[in-house]
């Protein structure tokens, strides 16, 4: 996968519009993906997608091909989401920040109304806990690698980690999501 | 804390807390650990936490199914070239001002200095300080070397407002 990807960005670093594409169409659903739980809005989430993918391809020179490309890509994602954020902040805005998943989602019940607990919750967190959080648990990168990706010591992001946790169980606890104690749990 | 009611091969809650982290961090599942469940068993508020930790990554892992539009890739190769467009354009626009105001700056220049001395009159230039004649020797020099370059910076300018012209 790896020599796969830096054969793409080769490609694409000398214009081939083909590995362009193939390497968008690869990443495409991750990038989304975060920035959709960053912004929690599909529109924004697509722009800032877009957005992305426009500064990775014309800055492609500036990727390490000795480090992996997925974290390079979702440093980049996090970065403009942030910046969306905070112009959100400067203008005022009249829609909810956080898109309901209803129309979107067959099965409906609990574990939609979870995600969307969770999503709201996420909003509510302090943007780097969030990024962070989101690195590690949705896309599944190592410390080493966000803290790599966003310049930031390891022990930092590890502790971000963390609080992210522990805040978004409070915010769901006093939502009263995630008051019970788990049948599995008593169980063992 | 709710340590004192356990044995001591038990956890207590900070322990608990932190060896839920650790297993959380290196990506393996809380609820399947021993020392973890038997604390919660007997730890109401820890056994909370436990629950709503594997609820809330339960929610986080689970895909949410939006899908980016089928063109989204087409849109953003789209977009590059309109942005590239976009800087070619305002470089144009870059390069055709500095044409413009170093081509004006040459014409005021060559109109001004041949009027100032025009309008001296011969008092005027009979008042003036003596120049000694080495600083006039070593500033015809510096003229002569400067002779050439000027003449090619105002060529290159020339040329450069030519290629503008062109485009």
């Amino acid at each position: 996968m790896a020599d796969e990807v830096r054969g793409l960005v080769q490609r694409s670093l000398a214009g081939d519009q083909t590995a362009m594409l193939a390497l968008v169409d690869c990443y495409q659903g991750q990038v989304f993906g975060l920035c959709y739980r960053m912004l929690g809005q599909r529109q924004d989430a697509e722009d800032m997608a877009q957005e992305t993918f426009v500064r990775a391809l014309r800055s492609l020179k500036q990727w390490d091909s000795t480090r992996e490309f997925l974290p390079w890509l979702l440093a980049i994602a996090g970065n403009r989401c942030r910046t969306c954020l905070a112009q959100r902040m400067r203008r005022p805005s009249t829609t909810s920040l956080v898109e309901s998943l209803a129309d979107r989602q067959p099965d409906a019940g609990r574990a939609r109304h979870l995600a969307e607990e969770v999503q709201q919750a996420l909003g509510r967190l302090r943007e780097e806990y969030r990024l962070v959080f989101l690195l590690f648990h949705e896309q599944e990168l190592s410390y080493a690698e966000i803290g790599a990706a966003l310049n930031c010591p390891l022990g930092t992001v590890k502790t971000w980690v963390h609080r992210a946790r522990r805040e978004l169980i409070e915010m769901l606890r006093k939502r009263e999501i995630v008051g019970e104690v788990s049948h599995a749990v008593r169980q063992v | 804390m709710q340590y004192d009611k356990f044995n001591q091969n038990e956890l207590n809650c900070a322990a608990f807390k932190s060896r839920l982290d650790a297993l959380l961090d290196s990506r393996r599942r809380p609820q399947l650990d021993l020392q973890l469940c038997t604390h919660a068993r007997r730890c109401e508020p820890c056994a909370r936490v436990l629950a709503a930790q594997t609820k809330l990554l339960e929610a986080v892992q689970t895909p949410t199914r939006l899908e980016v539009r089928p063109d989204f890739a087409v849109q953003v190769l789209q977009s590059i070239e309109v942005q590239q467009q976009q800087q070619r354009r305002s470089r144009r626009r870059a390069i055709s001002f500095v044409a413009v105001a170093a081509s004006l700056f040459i014409v005021v220049t060559a109109w001004r200095v041949p009027n100032r001395t025009e309008d001296l009159s011969e008092s005027d230039l009979a008042n003036s300080p003596k120049i000694p004649p080495a600083v006039l020797q070593r500033m015809d020099e510096v003229s002569q070397d400067i002779k050439p370059v000027s003449g090619s910076v105002y060529t290159a300018l020339n040329a450069i407002w030519l290629a503008q012209r062109l485009l």
